[in-house]
């Protein structure tokens, strides 16, 4: 996927999370939001890295790690699974030849952590 | 002793407690590869899982790498070794670019000083132009590449393949905590060899002294 469509992606789902859940913002301030993009970069990373390998473990092994960490850290697997949902959907409105596989692999990504 | 025994000194940085837990199992007669693997390895991947579900810092993280780091070098420098000569072989390690962890390479390049080896360690996140003209320079018999982030796993063929043809024509050797997870050898070539662990290395190296002739460079 090229940078200006990961990056359109990522701003959407930014934008729809802080929308959907406004308490986050008085929670952790900017910096948590800063963070949320952060943690979406990583998540088009694995992406790109399990569809160049043909890999689906190494997007599934990220997040269940990805999943236990946040749990440790008193956030809910919830959180996790509206963020990949939220990526899926937004692919769906764009063209790129990667989205089929990144949507996916975010569908078993998501089955992996529930 | 424990592994869970050297996770305390590490975390709690107390370099010389680490470094008399690691000395008495070398003098009690353990191997130093034995001791990599079962010990220091397995007590800095004790230290992950405890970052991961919230037990310690980033900052308890960093300084028990750190600890680690100095108490390896320091055992190191008090194991017994084959003294180098001008028919030594050579081996060179580095990682490839923008992988930052070196704490394994650190070691297996220890292995190999110890039993005798020309060693250059290069350390983390060597590009491969860098890696080709120092490989070139050096003609080393074995390159020993680690890595650890899978984002850094495609661009491996491209250090094998090129690494594999140079004048001294080196056995290529791939150290990665990934092998034990993923089908790593498409992205190498069939003469590469996976190295999993720091046992698995040993042996390695025991079979290599067996079958090669040393060479003068």
């Amino acid at each position: 996927m090229n940078k200006q469509a990961r990056e359109i992606a990522i701003e959407q789902v930014v934008t729809e999370i802080y929308e959907a859940y406004p308490e986050i913002l008085e929670r952790f301030g900017e910096a948590g939001k800063a963070r949320c993009y952060e943690d979406n970069h990583h998540h088009f990373d694995h992406l790109e890295t399990a569809a160049k390998l043909g890999q689906t473990e190494v997007f599934t092994n990220y997040a269940t790690w990805l999943t236990n960490l946040l749990t440790a850290r008193g956030m809910n697997k919830n959180h996790v699974i509206d963020n990949f949902q939220r990526i899926h959907d937004v692919l769906e409105t764009t063209t790129d030849t990667d989205t089929k596989a990144f949507q996916k692999l975010l569908k078993q990504g998501i089955q992996a952590i529930q | 002793m424990t592994p869970k025994d050297l996770v305390n000194a590490f975390i709690e940085g107390k370099s010389d407690e680490a470094f008399i837990q690691i000395e008495k199992l070398y003098s009690g007669g353990l191997s130093v590869a034995s001791i990599y693997q079962n010990y220091v390895t397995e007590a800095m991947q004790l230290i992950g899982v405890m970052w991961e579900e919230d037990e310690i810092s980033v900052a308890d993280e960093h300084l028990a790498t750190s600890t680690c780091d100095f108490v390896l070098a320091k055992f190191h420098s008090r194991v017994k070794k084959i003294p180098i000569t001008e028919i030594s072989k050579k081996a060179m390690f580095f990682s490839v670019e923008k992988e930052q962890h070196s704490l394994g390479m650190k070691m297996a390049a220890h292995l190999f000083e110890q039993a005798g080896w020309d060693v250059r360690f290069m350390g983390a996140n060597l590009p491969l132009t860098y890696a080709v003209d120092a490989a070139e320079r050096f003609k080393p018999d074995v390159i020993g590449i680690s890595l650890t982030i899978i984002h850094h796993l495609e661009q491996l063929k491209t250090y094998v393949e090129r690494l594999e043809s140079i004048q001294s024509r080196p056995q290529l050797l791939v150290g990665s905590r990934l092998i034990s997870s993923y089908e790593l050898s498409e992205y190498a070539s069939p003469a590469t060899r996976m190295i999993r662990n720091f046992e698995v290395l040993d042996e390695w190296m025991k079979e290599y002294d067996g079958v090669i002739p040393h060479v003068t460079h």
